[in-house]
């Protein structure tokens, strides 16, 4: 079935509405009853981390993150005596 | 597979003769993607400033002496670090014009203008809206930093060997860090300087339509057409990454990949794509073009960097994860298409959406089943990185063993960081570490799955299977792919782990052919959504089974995900465990 230019332009308006209530109205009101939501944002500003980013050299964090384990190993600290 | 089905897959099939070098979309997705990275070799490998050796060296002897020295991580050991981590070849004159021209929209709170340009006024308004926290997040890291070195000082007067000093200085070490990373951040944001992408997006714009123009002219297409369409796929590309750093959007983990399908999809389905930009849609080319790029991002000697725990939990468990669920698909569910099953297999298994690319790219995946796996992908990510902490936290699970299980299991890398970043900088670092060897896991899953569809897939449908029958049918940018993987990997090998990362990872790499490849695939992605018929895709969702085998394969990967990683860190190498 055709639909009018009208009905297509109406559709179009009405996919917006609905893509902003869910994430400028629901989303928000969401975040703003979870403090567990709230935390997870704020580390992801402390980190530069975006949630949505696809591969490891996206996130900018991981290098200082591969660097810390790579020198977990290289550089182990064992102390004075070697024994701890 | 019919005509009609032949038209709708991801690459395309075809006769091997010496003009395909110049005449076939494989070949030339292996030449733009070539021109790029041997640009970027240029800019950012070739002649290496003479200091780099010498910071490098004089960081490990720190941290070498203070492993000596203390029982656990000092603080000078994390300041060596530190300092390692600011030798970046992109940080060069050119690295930071190349930075400024490759940007993509950035983030914005409620006036979606703000992505796109910031005036003096405004930026000057920001900075001094955020200086108060920047100076108190300054003062307490400093406290912390002070409180750490008294601890230290304590532990090291006791020769280390009072356990019990020992672990208030780790402890208080560990607070320090946390505060000074939010003092850089609050920091960060009190710096805030005016920008205007109109200038630069516009050249983006120009420069990746000529680079696609050189290909489509001598495939023998329309460049004019492709070029005024391109100007409309890359504005929906524009506004995918404009919604994508909206200040929400990291609650939902929802990127501008995700959002360019959305938008593409919504135009589409509603008013319709108009036809101007259909010779534009060329899908297939720019995720290619963009996976030869990702080869470069694809490096071997990744994989050692959390030791044998990390090998073991990715490369092992990962494939058995895999595989299972592909068995499941066929041998259980029935699933009608295996090329849909083995996407949602690669998506949930190794890292999500660049996993998916890369697979339905080598199995000839038709759109609709990409965008269904990564819809499922997308849907089940915001749950898990949400509840997986929340879960860990409220079992009390140690940051080593959460971070491993989270970044063995969350399909997207940066809801992985997000996760981990949750519980807090242990798990935030074991996580990215684990899915980071996760990732480079694509290269050998994209080559096995083109191997496997080459020679037992499409000759099961009547085809033969000789040697020159494979050639032909085998997708060429496949080993393109593999080829600058192997290349770079060779290179990062070759230079070792600390000018590797210092002049690939965040030269070559960072510095030019990711930004490229992240504009190539939101292109991919926009010319996907634009091409999407709803109808199309709901006759996937029929019967539920792909959502079946995505929850069935993620129960799978959660417990052999946990197992390993309990077994690795704290059975086998628990020592290791103990220093992270």
């Amino acid at each position: 079935m055709r639909r009018t230019l009208a009905g297509r332009v109406a559709s179009l308006f009405l996919s917006i509405a609905v893509l902003w209530a869910l994430f400028f109205g629901v989303g928000p009101l969401l975040v703003a009853s979870l403090p567990a939501l709230r935390h997870y944002g704020e580390v992801q500003d402390i980190y530069g981390i975006r949630s949505g980013q696809l591969y490891y050299t996206d996130v900018e964090t991981s290098q200082m993150a591969e660097m810390n384990s790579r020198h977990t190993w290289r550089f182990t600290p064992r102390g004075p005596d070697g024994a701890h | 597979m019919s005509d009609a089905d032949a038209s709708n897959i991801v690459i395309d099939k075809g006769q091997s003769k010496l003009s395909d070098l110049w005449t076939k979309e494989d070949y030339w997705a292996i030449w733009l993607g070539l021109a790029l990275i041997v640009a970027a070799i240029f800019l950012f490998l070739v002649n290496p400033p003479a200091d780099y050796r010498q910071k490098i060296d004089k960081a490990n002897a720190v941290m070498a002496a203070e492993a000596q020295r203390a029982p656990f991580k000092t603080i000078a050991w994390y300041k060596a670090q530190d300092d390692k981590s600011r030798i970046r070849a992109r940080d060069s004159a050119m690295g930071k014009a190349i930075a400024g021209i490759m940007k993509t929209p950035e983030g914005w709170v409620s006036n979606p203008l703000d992505s796109f340009a910031v005036s003096k006024a405004d930026a000057d308004a920001k900075a001094a809206a955020n200086a108060d926290r920047a100076a108190s997040s300054k003062a307490a890291a400093e406290t912390a930093l002070a409180a750490a070195v008294a601890a230290e000082k304590a532990a090291g007067d006791a020769v280390f060997a009072d356990a019990s000093l020992n672990a208030d200085a780790q402890a208080k070490i560990a607070q320090w860090r946390a505060a000074a990373a939010k003092a850089k951040s609050a920091a960060d944001k009190a710096k805030s300087s005016p920008f205007n992408l109109m200038t630069s997006l516009p050249l983006v714009m120009v420069a990746g339509g000529l680079l696609f123009a050189i290909g489509m002219k001598a495939m023998g297409r329309d460049v004019p057409r492709f070029l005024l369409g391109f100007v409309g796929v890359f504005a929906v590309a524009c506004l995918a990454f404009m919604m994508g750093q909206q200040s929400t959007m990291k609650y939902w983990g929802v990127g501008a990949e995700a959002w360019a399908i959305i938008i593409g999809m919504v135009i589409a389905n509603t008013v319709g794509t108009p036809r101007w930009m259909h010779p534009a849609l060329q899908v297939e080319f720019f995720i290619k073009t963009g996976l030869v790029l990702l080869g470069a991002e694809v490096l071997f000697d990744k994989i050692v960097a959390i030791g044998v725990p990390g090998i073991f939990m990715t490369w092992v468990g990962t494939p058995i994860v895999l595989i299972g669920t592909y068995i499941f698909g066929q041998r259980v569910l029935r699933l009608h298409s295996k090329t849909l099953n083995i996407v949602i297999c690669a998506d949930m298994s190794v890292c999500g959406t660049s996993a998916a690319i890369a697979t339905a790219a080598a199995c000839r995946a038709k759109k609709e089943e990409l965008t269904l796996a990564i819809g499922l992908s997308l849907v089940f990510t915001a749950i898990m990185m949400i509840a997986m902490p929340a879960f860990i936290k409220a079992v009390g699970m140690p940051q080593v063993l959460a971070g491993a299980w989270m970044g063995g299991t969350i399909d997207a890398t940066g809801a992985v960081a997000a996760a981990g970043a949750f519980l807090g900088e242990t798990a935030l670092h074991v996580a990215a570490t684990i899915k980071m060897i996760q990732n480079v896991l694509i290269g050998v899953v994209a080559f096995g799955v083109a191997v496997y569809w080459t020679t037992r897939v499409e000759t099961s449908v009547g085809n033969t299977a000789s040697v020159t029958d494979i050639w032909h049918r085998f997708p060429k940018f496949v080993l393109g792919f593999l080829g600058v993987s192997i290349l770079f990997s060779v290179i990062s090998g070759s230079l070792g782990p600390d000018m590797g990362q210092a002049l690939l990872d965040q030269g070559v790499i960072r510095g030019l052919t990711s930004p490229a490849r992240n504009w190539f695939f939101c292109l991919a992605f926009a010319a996907i959504g634009l091409e999407t018929n709803f109808r199309e895709l709901a006759h996937y969702l029929q019967g539920g089974k792909a959502l079946v085998l995505y929850v069935v394969g993620q129960t799978f990967n959660l417990v052999m995900a946990l197992s390993l990683a309990y077994l690795m860190f704290y059975v086998l190498f628990p020592e290791i465990t103990a220093k992270i």
